[in-house]
């Protein structure tokens, strides 16, 4: 019987038929192809958004042809809502509701967001979709980046400590970094985009909590992010 | 990264100056050097081209500003950029209005109206932040709910109350003093990029509203080489 018994672990023990072996290039093939997807997505979704950012047209307005002068009280109704129009008294023109005057960049914008340090340009009615756009590519790799180290870091817990370790951390702690305030910025202006207020303008600015720019939620975010924009 | 497995078959333990040692005694650091030297190349490179671009995109504002003085001073038409603010506006939906002029009659002279401007001068010199400032409780009141409105052409410092018609049965707001009005002498210089002269007169003119398809037409084919440009 302890014959029979040796004789198990013999039999499962037979080495399986020979299989031909993978080509080299099927999996370098699946290598190439994510890096190339992860510079698409990148150069797609974060280089153009934040290149562009810096030299677009935020919506820059100027004075027309037939001004009158700032003593020329203007007002302009907005669903039953009444704007007087302030006097810019750099560009010498009314500016229209929710333009404002960047005194960094010397220009009046069309639907003033802020102006954006980190690309020295303003974020107005043209441009704003690239900015949201920008500021979710962002929190997505900043995401991935620290997803990434983490799971790194889990998997690799039974080994001693290393170098590949202090670089994971190194990378992770930056990336949580950036993506807790992109995050809530994100947060932010989305919520902004919902109630289509501006970041300038801040909450409970509207007369009896009506703002007349308020179109739903829906609308104001296809306004925001699809709607055609117009010649400049 | 380093390889794990060098640490691992290292004589000498997991210390990273050991391997680097040995990745300098293997070669491999010429490769090292190669890639952060090029990545140093690229970088300076990059932010060249930025700079040159931000240069020459503060230089094109000043040129387009200053083309747009002289067409605006050429031109016959009428082009006011509250008429395309609220073509615009229409265009997405929203029902927009403005009225200037002499009004016809007065009936109200209680009404207020909203400033378009709630955080105050954001152009002044003074520094200020984009963060929600408080607004100026002088100049927000509440609106009367009325499709129209008839706007008084104030020449000199605004009154508060305007004489009231009886005929007209549509309301007149009454806007409050504006004590930092200017006077037409003491205008601004004009900048290089801002546009037009002040107008000390207001001389007749022919005015003819171009509607906001036809200045499509002819802006989009002018705008559309300028954003390809400029991008």
């Amino acid at each position: 019987m302890p014959v029979l018994k040796d004789a198990m672990p013999l039999m499962k023990e037979s080495h399986p038929p020979p299989q031909a072996p993978l080509p080299w290039i099927l999996p370098s093939l699946f290598a190439a192809f994510n890096v190339v997807l992860l510079l698409v997505f990148s150069g797609l979704f974060f280089a153009f958004p934040l290149v562009s950012l810096n030299f677009s047209d935020p919506g820059i307005l100027h004075q027309g042809s037939n001004e009158q002068g700032p003593m020329m009280v203007h007002v302009v109704w907005v669903n039953h809502r009444a704007f007087r129009l302030h006097w810019c008294q750099k560009c010498c023109f009314h500016r229209p509701p929710r333009t404002y005057h960047c005194p960094w960049c010397n220009i009046c914008v069309e639907d003033f967001d802020h102006h954006c340090k980190w690309v020295n340009n303003c974020i107005g009615h043209r441009n704003f979709r690239f900015f949201m756009l920008l500021v979710l590519s962002l929190c997505l790799y900043s995401g991935a980046v620290l997803v990434t180290c983490v799971i790194f870091l889990l998997r690799t817990t039974h080994l001693p400590f290393s170098i590949d370790k202090v670089i994971a951390i190194v990378v992770a702690v930056p990336a949580t970094g950036f993506l807790v305030p992109l995050f809530l910025l994100l947060l932010i202006q989305a919520m902004s985009v919902s109630a289509a207020e501006r970041s300038c303008e801040g909450k409970c600015r509207y007369l009896q909590g009506y703002n007349p720019f308020d179109h739903g939620c829906a609308s104001n975010w296809y306004l925001t992010i699809c709607a055609p924009l117009g010649p400049k | 990264m380093l390889n794990a497995q060098n640490l691992v078959t290292s004589p000498l333990g997991n210390s990273g100056i050991w391997v680097f040692l040995e990745l300098l005694l293997d070669g491999q650091m010429v490769w090292v050097s190669l890639y952060f030297g090029f990545l140093g190349l690229c970088s300076l490179v990059t932010g060249g081209c930025i700079l040159f671009l931000h240069w020459r995109k503060n230089l094109r504002r000043e040129k387009r500003a200053q083309e747009w003085v002289e067409v605006m001073r050429a031109t016959t038409f009428t082009y006011s950029p509250l008429l395309y603010w609220i073509n615009k506006r229409r265009y997405y939906g929203m029902n927009t209005a403005i009225n200037t002029g002499p009004p016809p009659s007065v009936t109200k002279t209680e009404t207020e109206v909203q400033n378009s401007d709630p955080l105050g001068e954001l152009d002044s010199t003074e520094s200020r932040s984009h963060a929600a400032q408080e607004s100026n409780p002088n100049m927000e009141a509440t609106v009367l709910l009325q499709p129209a409105l008839q706007l008084v052409p104030q020449q000199s410092l605004p009154s508060p109350m305007l004489r009231p018609q009886a005929s007209s049965p549509l309301p007149i707001p009454v806007f409050q003093e504006v004590p930092f009005a200017l006077s037409l002498c003491n205008l601004p210089p004009m900048l290089n990029h801002s546009v037009s002269c002040p107008l000390t007169t207001c001389p007749e003119r022919n005015t003819h509203f171009y509607s906001l398809p036809t200045l499509a037409h002819g802006d989009h084919c002018f705008s559309a080489k300028r954003f390809a440009s400029e991008l």
